[in-house]
């Protein structure tokens, strides 16, 4: 099996010892995450409902789907 | 006839009769930043490469921990009467790195030819006299006077006289006073050393065979160099206050070394009463703890570890010593 040169998920990084000693905050900035595809990314935008200000808003609960009700309490 | 690989990745293990690969692609899971420990000894094998070499986070562990065990072993290797490991720990909080040297063998040292050969006693018991006397500056070690001791706190109050301990036992622990005859009493225990454990039976330096006294000789030399090491730079000191801030765990241990150079085969059972809690709970194993906050210390914490070593190995070739070559 050839290996794929274009893989979704780049190398691990590398650095020489020191840079891996005296830089390393562990934040992984070279870290780019791969690239959804349409569907993937319609999916997250039912889970996360995004205002037009870019916050998320607090989860509400979900509405139940039309015929299924829920049982009477007590 | 070789197999062709199915797979151009290199199998990582065998697990029910398939191949498991992981891609090389796959970056390192599981990762996280180098720790204050790994930069610590990291700094000292970086300055020690000639090669710009590049690493991923993990190699980059990888190749430290290599390195310094490499480091270790080369010194350690050859001390085979008993085990030892070496262990770098992460200090919590504002603490430094620290480096423990571990005792991994528990019970009797073997004691070779001075335990079982048919030499004369007085050279035995110079080879123990001077195995009891230094051998505590390297190992976790305990000893006859330790074993009397434990044991006359334990069932004498403190008593090492029998009489005194025969009342103790007779009013504060129900004994008959009309048969005392089974109890073990300070002198019944003295009794049980056998001749070579006794220091007084040892003879002169002068009049022990010249390799024996070569022997003697390189322990006293590697014993006194041990000794003059400043306890801050000395791998094999420890101290409990300080080992304690970095393993609170060993609060729960025994207080008695995992080691005795005390002959089980004559006192088998005070070695099981005083060593009942290690076994439960775990000796105090470490042979010494070292905290470093500066890299350039690691060459002086392995020239120290060496001089231990050179100690340890002197002590070795005197219990495997063949007294028929003598």
């Amino acid at each position: 099996m050839a290996r794929s040169t274009s893989t979704a998920i780049p190398p691990a990084v590398r650095k020489s010892l020191a840079e891996w000693i005296e830089h390393d905050d562990g934040n992984t900035t070279d870290f780019t995450p791969p690239a959804c595809s349409r569907q993937a990314q319609a999916l997250h935008a039912r889970i996360l409902i995004v205002d037009s200000d870019g916050r998320g808003k607090a989860p509400r609960p979900l509405a139940p789907p039309p015929g299924l009700r829920l049982p009477p309490l007590g | 006839m070789r197999r062709r690989r199915a797979c151009a990745s290199h199998p990582s293990a065998d697990l029910a009769g398939r191949v498991v690969a992981l891609s090389g692609d796959i970056p390192v899971l599981f990762d996280a930043p180098l720790a204050s420990h790994h930069k610590l000894i990291g700094r000292w094998v970086a300055s020690r490469e000639t090669t710009a070499k590049r690493y991923t986070r993990d190699q980059a562990r990888q190749h430290i921990e290599r390195v310094f065990n490499k480091a270790v072993l080369d010194i350690l290797g050859s001390v085979e009467f008993a085990d030892l490991r070496v262990v770098v720990l992460q200090g919590e909080g504002d603490l430094p790195p620290g480096i423990a040297v571990i005792c991994d063998s528990m019970g009797q040292l073997d004691l070779g030819w001075i335990e079982e050969s048919d030499a004369p006693i007085p050279w035995r018991a110079a080879a123990y006299r001077a195995l009891e006397q230094m051998l505590g500056r390297a190992l976790p070690v305990f000893g006859y006077q330790d074993l009397f001791d434990e044991i006359s706190m334990y069932y004498w109050d403190g008593a090492t006289d029998d009489e005194t301990a025969r009342q103790w036992m007779i009013e504060y622990q129900g004994a008959d006073p009309d048969d005392t005859e089974e109890l073990t009493l300070p002198s019944t225990m003295e009794a049980r050393r056998p001749e070579w454990m006794i220091a007084a039976n040892a003879a002169a330096l002068t009049r022990l065979p010249k390799r024996l006294r070569q022997k003697l000789h390189e322990l006293r030399k590697t014993h006194g160099a041990l000794g003059r090491l400043p306890p801050e730079r000395d791998a094999w000191h420890f101290d409990f206050e300080v080992a304690y801030d970095y393993i609170p765990g060993i609060d729960e241990c025994s207080r008695l070394p995992p080691l005795t150079i005390v002959p089980v085969e004559q006192f088998a059972r005070e070695v099981d009463d005083v060593g009942r809690h290690g076994m439960e709970f775990g000796f105090m194993d470490i042979a010494g703890f070292c905290p470093l906050s500066d890299p350039a210390r690691i060459d002086d914490w392995l020239l120290s570890l060496r001089t231990g070593a050179r100690f340890l190995l002197a002590a070795q070739d005197l219990i495997q010593l063949d007294p028929a070559t003598l």
